[in-house]
């Protein structure tokens, strides 16, 4: 008897688009990005390794046609990672779904918050509403990304910045020079005619 | 690389005997039950670089109660001492408080060449921890540098403006704040210099305004002066004609002063006269009225009685001492009789001794009574007093009859010398009126000297004195106009300088509302564009409070967090947002969110405050015991989030649950080159202190 494969229907696939911005991303985060095939099914899934996790990406569009594939995924992801070198990382293991249509039904609302809330085997994280496009796929990849610190301030010169604020609320220019100026010099703001 | 290399403690709070805590990795995870130390350590750690704890201050205790000294060391006198080792770029830093918090703590830190003083220690702490001063120090470990239970809620529960404050701090925009302020006060300056001006102008208005009147009526006054001469003539005339009785000569000599005294002096003299006038009249009515002959008939009538009564009286008198002197005589000689009749009458025998009869002495005494009675009431005695009696009654009669005719005697003569009196004022009244004649200023004359100053008189003189006052009173007016009209040139002057002044003034207060103006349009403004500048600040950090928040992922729907500022009422203030971004609505967490998901969005302020300080931030971060109502899906993000922080900055995380420890230790493990995690287990307390087990995990 052949050995019996899990049919997943295409939908899983649906947006490669979105996918492929997942996938570059956590590339440029230094993650390792590899096609691994599913133990018990005849398709594959997209895996991110880094150091601390390993995670298994999912994109699709509409929640509501990817919540069971979902599930088969996760199970076969944990049996992947348990049995493979990384049974280390298996702590460490999580499903990653995007889907780019955000929730519209209460159904779905509920099957998307009992799906993540189920810490057993992986650790899932569901994410709806990612238009493919970087910024959005790069905040739903968030919790794999390391913490991101501003490198310089915005604003660096502070009394310069509000020169410019004065003008552009009506202070007449030679007012706000005259105002900066003497504040930068003495700390108090002097006005003369 | 900066960070927490070790620490030890004395006599600090649950630490009595001396405990050194090796701290020396990325990441440290304190565990263990409630009560065992794990706070006394990160208390120390903030005591030792700042010199305060904030919660036990805020927690009212009595002034007096030592909080940081450990409680059985404090009985004995003895002081908290914590020493601090930072691993900093250039070696090991090393820096000790010793101190209580009822006395106050000192910093110090060693050198090869000996001990700094205090400022000296606390510029090189900050140097140590990359800081510029040691105020960013003691504002970076309060404001960020370890999250504490009860500093979580503080966070969102911090007013709008206290919130605005720990932004700018952090962003280092505190300046702005100074800016604010200072427009604020040259604007008051401004106003009350405005204000200051507009009062000068208001007085040059008023003086203007007074010189035009003056100047006005100076000028009104020059049309008279003109026929102020001949009206003077013509007053002078009026005064020195004279009528068919008297002359009245007047001397003018133009002085305002003397013409005063000439309108005085006659109205004086005019009143003076009068008055005497009314006098005489009525004296000589009196003294006419006055006939004396009668009075002193009477007079001597009275007299001629009184010399005969009187020495009647006087031969009464005599006569009357010496009856009175015979009747006492009498009376002595009675009362004798009757001593000497109560003395025998006891000498009696019981019987008599002619007859030999018994003797009654009660009756013979009552005959001898009978007898002296007889004789007391005898005719000599009796006739006698009656004689006193009858001559004491025409003596007092006598008397009356003298003192009657005294007072008859001297109201005779009160009432002569009452009409002497009146002829004397009568006599006086008339030289007052002659000497009249010759006054200051004038004269006058009886132009017929053969007529006497009598009544009719009189009475023309003080009607022209009437009329002479009168005309004077004129003449001085005339004159007190012309000396008006010969100062209308000053008057002009003085018009011409209040013109120059009220100008003046008028160009001031231009000036100076100008500058109000100015100093208004850049005060209204600064708020906003502080509040512009701050916004812009934000906006370069706000997706990393929301980073955080994303990481956590705690409300279903409202997923992302944010700011929104605003300016009330010249203040500016930040508010904390929750946004849905399917349907973009913005709300307040503390609406929306439950205690555990609030907990959720503090802990991204402090994570994001703590990542963000810039120049203010500091090597480290230490969260104790952070698990606050989370549940396990927050609790997996936050250990999820704590790999991360490792890598940004020293991470120091205390915890009393188990489950959370493990899962940390798990977390993190050291899984690249560099990392460390310390693990320092708490497991039971005494009074000498704590109990723990420290190791150190190395790739």
């Amino acid at each position: 008897m052949p050995e019996k494969r899990a049919h997943l229907p295409n939908a899983i696939d649906q947006n490669p688009a979105l996918l492929e911005i997942a996938r570059e991303s956590l590339r440029e985060q230094g993650f390792a990005i590899n096609i691994v095939p599913l133990p018990g099914a005849d398709f594959s899934i997209t895996t991110a390794e880094d150091s601390y996790s390993v995670v298994a990406l999912l994109a699709g569009t509409d929640w509501a046609e990817m919540s069971v594939p979902s599930r088969i995924v996760a199970s076969g992801f944990h049996t992947w990672v348990t049995e493979s070198e990384l049974y280390a990382k298996r702590w460490d293991a999580y499903l990653l779904c995007l889907a780019e249509h955000p929730l519209s039904s209460s159904d779905d609302f509920f099957s998307a918050e009992e799906f993540e809330s189920d810490t057993r085997r992986v650790r899932k994280y569901i994410r709806t509403g990612v238009f493919p496009e970087p910024e959005p796929v790069r905040r739903a990849l968030a919790p794999f990304l390391g913490l991101e610190t501003p490198t310089s301030r915005s604003i660096v010169d502070p009394l310069k910045a509000m020169r410019e604020k004065l003008r552009g609320r009506g202070v007449d220019p030679e007012v706000a020079d005259q105002a900066v100026e003497s504040f930068t010099a003495t700390g108090d703001v002097r006005l003369s005619q | 690389m900066r960070r927490l290399k070790r620490i030890e403690i004395e006599g600090f709070r649950g630490f009595a005997s001396r405990s050194e805590i090796n701290l020396d990795a990325d990441a440290v995870l304190v565990t263990g039950a409630n009560g065992l130390g794990k706070t006394s350590l990160t208390d120390a750690l903030v005591w030792g670089l700042t010199g305060a704890l904030d919660q036990m201050s805020d927690r009212h205790l009595r002034t007096k109660e030592e909080y940081v000294v450990n409680q059985f060391l404090h009985k004995t006198g003895g002081v908290a001492e914590v020493r601090i080792a930072l691993e900093t770029p250039d070696g090991e830093f090393v820096a000790r408080r010793k101190g209580s918090s009822i006395g106050g703590s000192t910093l110090t830190v060693e050198t090869d060449s000996g001990e700094l003083d205090q400022t000296e220690s606390e510029a090189r702490l900050a140097d140590a921890l990359g800081l510029s001063s040691y105020d960013d120090v003691v504002t970076a470990v309060r404001g960020w540098g370890v999250l504490r239970q009860d500093a979580i809620r503080a966070v969102l529960s911090a007013k709008p403006e206290e919130f605005q404050e720990r932004l700018r701090d952090i962003l280092g925009l505190g300046v702005l704040a100074d800016f604010e302020e200072s427009t604020k006060r040259i604007l008051k300056e401004r106003s009350r210099q405005a204000a200051e001006a507009r009062k000068v102008l208001e007085l040059a208005e008023r003086q203007l305004s007074e010189a035009v009147d003056r100047l006005s009526r100076a000028q009104s006054s020059v049309t008279e002066t003109i026929q102020s001469g001949e009206a003077t003539k013509a007053v002078v005339n009026k005064i020195t004609s004279t009528d068919d009785a008297i002359e009245l000569r007047v001397d003018l000599s133009g002085d305002v002063e003397v013409a005063d005294g000439l309108i005085q002096n006659a109205a004086e003299v005019e009143a003076s006269l009068r008055n005497s006038w009314i006098q005489i009249n009525q004296l000589q009515a009196r003294v006419a009225a006055t006939d004396l002959t009668q009075p002193k008939v009477k007079l001597a009538e009275a007299r001629t009685r009184l010399a005969a009564n009187r020495a009647a009286a006087s031969s009464l008198e005599d006569s009357l001492k010496a009856v009175e002197s015979a009747v006492t005589a009498l009376k002595r000689e009675a009362n004798t009789r009757s001593q000497l009749a109560a003395l025998a009458l006891p000498l009696l025998d019981a019987k008599c001794p002619v007859c030999k009869q018994p003797i009654d002495r009660d009756e013979v005494k009552s005959h001898l009574d009978h007898l002296l009675e007889m004789e007391e009431g005898g005719t000599a005695l009796a006739e006698a007093t009656e004689g006193a009696s009858r001559q004491r009654e025409s003596l007092e009669s006598l008397q009356l009859a003298v003192a009657t005719d005294e007072e008859i005697e001297r109201a005779i003569l009160a009432e002569t010398a009452a009409a002497d009196q009146r002829r004397e004022a009568l006599s006086a009244q008339s030289l007052l009126i002659s000497s009249l004649a010759d006054q200051p200023h004038f004269r006058l004359k009886l132009l017929d000297a053969e007529r006497d100053f009598g009544d009719d008189e009189v009475l023309r003189t003080c009607d022209a004195l009437s009329v002479l006052a009168g005309a004077v009173s004129e003449i001085t007016r005339i004159n007190r106009r012309t000396e008006v009209a010969s100062r209308v040139p000053r008057l002009k002057q003085e018009l011409d300088a209040a013109q120059a002044k009220r100008g003046a003034a008028q160009q001031s207060l231009e000036a100076e509302a100008k500058l109000e103006s100015q100093a208004k349009t850049l005060a209204d403004a600064a708020t906003g564009a502080s509040l512009d500048v701050t916004e812009e600040a934000l906006r370069g950090i706000g997706p990393y409070f929301g980073s955080v928040f994303e990481r956590l992922a705690s409300h279903p729907t409202f997923r992302e967090l944010g700011l929104a500022h605003d300016v009330y009422y010249g203040k500016a203030k930040t508010w904390a947002r929750l946004r849905d971004p399917v349907t973009e609505i913005e709300v307040n967490p503390q609406i929306v969110a439950s205690e555990g998901q609030l907990n959720v969005v503090a802990i991204s302020f402090f994570l994001a405050f703590a990542m963000t300080a810039g120049s203010k931030s500091l090597p480290f971060v230490i969260l104790d015991d952070p698990l606050q109502s989370m549940d396990d899906m927050n609790v997996l993000g936050f250990a999820d989030l704590c790999r991360h922080l490792r890598d940004e900055k020293q991470l120091i995380v205390t915890t009393h649950d188990e489950r959370f420890g493990a899962l940390l230790s798990r977390k993190l493990e050291p899984r690249r080159a560099g990392q460390a995690l310390g693990q320092i287990e708490f497991s039971a307390w005494d009074r000498s202190g704590p109990m723990f087990v420290s190791s150190l995990v190395a790739p």
